[in-house]
Protein backbone atom coordinates (compact mmCIF):
# COMPACT_ATOMS: atom_id res chain seq x y z
CA UNK A 1 0.00 0.00 0.00
CA UNK A 2 2.59 2.45 0.84
CA UNK A 3 4.77 1.56 -2.31
CA UNK A 4 1.49 2.54 -4.30
CA UNK A 5 1.15 5.95 -2.39
CA UNK A 6 4.86 6.46 -3.30
CA UNK A 7 4.86 5.43 -6.86
CA UNK A 8 1.62 8.18 -7.15
CA UNK A 9 3.78 10.64 -4.93
CA UNK A 10 6.40 10.77 -7.64
CA UNK A 11 4.30 10.62 -10.78
CA UNK A 12 2.09 13.61 -9.34
CA UNK A 13 5.17 15.94 -8.19
CA UNK A 14 7.27 15.35 -11.64
CA UNK A 15 4.05 16.34 -13.75
CA UNK A 16 3.43 19.37 -11.31
CA UNK A 17 6.97 20.80 -11.51
CA UNK A 18 7.09 20.10 -15.01
CA UNK A 19 3.61 21.79 -15.59
CA UNK A 20 5.35 24.84 -13.93
CA UNK A 21 8.33 25.00 -15.98
CA UNK A 22 6.07 25.09 -18.92
CA UNK A 23 3.89 27.98 -17.04
CA UNK A 24 6.94 29.67 -16.76
CA UNK A 25 8.71 29.30 -19.67
CA UNK A 26 6.71 28.77 -22.77
CA UNK A 27 6.11 32.23 -24.78
CA UNK A 28 2.51 32.16 -26.06
CA UNK A 29 -0.69 32.79 -23.92
CA UNK A 30 -2.32 29.60 -25.64
CA UNK A 31 1.21 27.40 -24.96
CA UNK A 32 0.88 28.25 -21.44
CA UNK A 33 -2.53 27.31 -20.80
CA UNK A 34 -1.75 23.79 -22.80
CA UNK A 35 0.76 23.25 -19.77
CA UNK A 36 -1.04 24.80 -17.43
CA UNK A 37 -4.69 22.59 -18.02
CA UNK A 38 -2.81 19.29 -18.32
CA UNK A 39 -0.97 19.58 -15.49
CA UNK A 40 -2.73 20.75 -12.60
CA UNK A 41 -5.19 18.04 -12.53
CA UNK A 42 -3.60 15.76 -13.43
CA UNK A 43 -0.61 16.16 -10.61
CA UNK A 44 -3.27 17.10 -8.17
CA UNK A 45 -5.25 14.86 -8.59
CA UNK A 46 -2.56 11.80 -8.73
CA UNK A 47 -1.12 13.47 -5.29
CA UNK A 48 -4.14 12.91 -3.44
CA UNK A 49 -5.03 9.61 -4.57
CA UNK A 50 -1.45 9.14 -3.03
CA UNK A 51 -2.38 10.35 0.17
CA UNK A 52 -5.69 8.07 0.34
CA UNK A 53 -3.87 5.07 -0.36
CA UNK A 54 -0.96 6.55 2.03
CA UNK A 55 -3.03 6.92 5.01
CA UNK A 56 -5.52 3.46 4.90
CA UNK A 57 -8.76 4.59 4.96
CA UNK A 58 -10.05 6.56 7.43
CA UNK A 59 -12.78 9.61 7.83
CA UNK A 60 -10.90 12.31 6.01
CA UNK A 61 -10.93 9.92 2.65
CA UNK A 62 -14.43 11.25 2.05
CA UNK A 63 -13.14 15.30 2.05
CA UNK A 64 -10.33 14.18 -0.08
CA UNK A 65 -12.72 12.07 -2.58
CA UNK A 66 -14.60 15.19 -2.17
CA UNK A 67 -11.86 17.01 -3.21
CA UNK A 68 -10.75 15.25 -5.95
CA UNK A 69 -14.26 15.11 -7.62
CA UNK A 70 -14.40 19.17 -7.68
CA UNK A 71 -11.09 19.33 -8.95
CA UNK A 72 -11.90 16.97 -11.91
CA UNK A 73 -14.82 18.95 -12.74
CA UNK A 74 -13.73 22.38 -11.96
CA UNK A 75 -10.04 22.13 -13.70
CA UNK A 76 -11.31 22.28 -17.44
CA UNK A 77 -14.10 24.41 -16.83
CA UNK A 78 -11.53 26.72 -16.07
CA UNK A 79 -9.34 25.85 -18.78
CA UNK A 80 -11.90 26.66 -21.20
CA UNK A 81 -12.76 29.97 -19.91
CA UNK A 82 -8.92 31.18 -19.99
CA UNK A 83 -9.02 30.57 -23.81
CA UNK A 84 -12.33 31.38 -24.47
CA UNK A 85 -11.42 35.29 -22.78
CA UNK A 86 -8.16 34.94 -24.79
CA UNK A 87 -10.37 34.29 -27.81
CA UNK A 88 -12.33 36.58 -27.15
CA UNK A 89 -10.60 39.37 -26.63
CA UNK A 90 -8.57 38.40 -30.08
CA UNK A 91 -5.38 36.79 -28.93
CA UNK A 92 -4.08 36.06 -32.27
CA UNK A 93 -3.08 32.39 -31.58
CA UNK A 94 -0.25 32.33 -35.03
CA UNK A 95 1.63 35.62 -33.23
CA UNK A 96 4.65 35.16 -30.84
CA UNK A 97 3.07 37.26 -28.25
CA UNK A 98 6.83 38.03 -26.70
CA UNK A 99 7.97 40.12 -29.92
CA UNK A 100 4.16 41.82 -29.81
CA UNK A 101 4.41 42.91 -25.95
CA UNK A 102 8.10 44.44 -25.88
CA UNK B 1 11.08 13.25 5.91
CA UNK B 2 7.85 12.43 3.43
CA UNK B 3 6.14 15.50 4.43
CA UNK B 4 9.26 17.95 4.01
CA UNK B 5 10.58 17.03 0.56
CA UNK B 6 7.02 17.12 -0.73
CA UNK B 7 6.14 20.24 0.30
CA UNK B 8 9.93 21.93 -0.70
CA UNK B 9 8.76 20.17 -4.09
CA UNK B 10 5.47 22.10 -4.13
CA UNK B 11 6.67 25.34 -3.42
CA UNK B 12 9.60 25.02 -5.67
CA UNK B 13 6.62 24.69 -8.32
CA UNK B 14 4.57 27.41 -6.61
CA UNK B 15 7.85 29.59 -7.01
CA UNK B 16 7.40 29.16 -10.99
CA UNK B 17 4.24 30.11 -11.03
CA UNK B 18 4.27 32.85 -8.89
CA UNK B 19 6.95 34.41 -11.11
CA UNK B 20 4.36 34.10 -13.96
CA UNK B 21 1.68 35.70 -11.58
CA UNK B 22 3.43 38.84 -11.14
CA UNK B 23 5.08 39.51 -14.25
CA UNK B 24 2.45 38.42 -16.85
CA UNK B 25 2.36 40.77 -19.63
CA UNK B 26 -0.93 40.67 -19.77
CA UNK B 27 -4.64 40.06 -17.72
CA UNK B 28 -4.73 36.86 -19.37
CA UNK B 29 -1.73 35.23 -17.86
CA UNK B 30 -2.08 36.83 -14.89
CA UNK B 31 -5.39 35.12 -14.30
CA UNK B 32 -3.51 32.01 -15.54
CA UNK B 33 -1.21 32.39 -12.85
CA UNK B 34 -3.72 32.86 -10.34
CA UNK B 35 -5.74 29.90 -11.63
CA UNK B 36 -2.15 27.67 -11.08
CA UNK B 37 -1.09 29.28 -7.68
CA UNK B 38 -4.44 28.62 -5.81
CA UNK B 39 -4.06 24.93 -6.91
CA UNK B 40 -0.64 24.45 -5.41
CA UNK B 41 -1.58 26.02 -2.36
CA UNK B 42 -4.69 24.17 -2.44
CA UNK B 43 -2.36 20.72 -2.59
CA UNK B 44 -0.21 22.68 0.21
CA UNK B 45 -2.97 22.88 2.42
CA UNK B 46 -3.96 19.31 1.55
CA UNK B 47 -0.49 17.78 2.78
CA UNK B 48 -0.32 19.74 5.62
CA UNK B 49 -3.80 18.25 6.55
CA UNK B 50 -3.19 14.73 6.24
CA UNK B 51 0.61 14.44 6.83
CA UNK B 52 0.68 16.85 9.43
CA UNK B 53 -2.49 15.05 11.19
CA UNK B 54 -4.17 18.53 11.05
CA UNK B 55 -7.63 17.72 9.64
CA UNK B 56 -9.47 20.81 9.73
CA UNK B 57 -6.84 22.13 7.09
CA UNK B 58 -8.72 19.59 4.79
CA UNK B 59 -11.89 21.64 4.93
CA UNK B 60 -9.91 24.45 4.73
CA UNK B 61 -8.58 23.19 1.10
CA UNK B 62 -12.14 22.09 0.08
CA UNK B 63 -13.56 26.06 0.64
CA UNK B 64 -10.37 27.55 -0.80
CA UNK B 65 -10.89 25.63 -4.17
CA UNK B 66 -14.49 26.21 -4.42
CA UNK B 67 -13.92 30.12 -3.89
CA UNK B 68 -10.78 30.43 -5.85
CA UNK B 69 -12.84 28.48 -8.90
CA UNK B 70 -15.74 31.00 -8.46
CA UNK B 71 -12.93 33.93 -8.73
CA UNK B 72 -11.38 32.68 -11.73
CA UNK B 73 -14.66 32.00 -13.66
CA UNK B 74 -16.06 35.47 -12.39
CA UNK B 75 -13.17 37.29 -13.89
CA UNK B 76 -13.17 35.18 -16.94
CA UNK B 77 -16.50 35.87 -17.94
CA UNK B 78 -15.71 39.53 -17.09
CA UNK B 79 -12.87 39.79 -19.52
CA UNK B 80 -14.12 38.45 -22.05
CA UNK B 81 -16.79 40.87 -22.75
CA UNK B 82 -14.04 43.92 -22.30
CA UNK B 83 -13.16 44.27 -25.89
Amino acid sequence: MTIVAHILFAIGLTAMIIGSLGIARLPDVYSRLQASGASDTAGIITLLLGLVFYNGFTFSDVFLGLLILLIFITGPIITHTITKAAFLSRVDPTQNQTERKE
Amino acid sequence: MLRISIEITVVISLCFTLYRLFKGPDVLDRLLGYSSTSAKITALLVIEGTLNERIFFINLALVYAILSFLGIVIIGRFIERQV
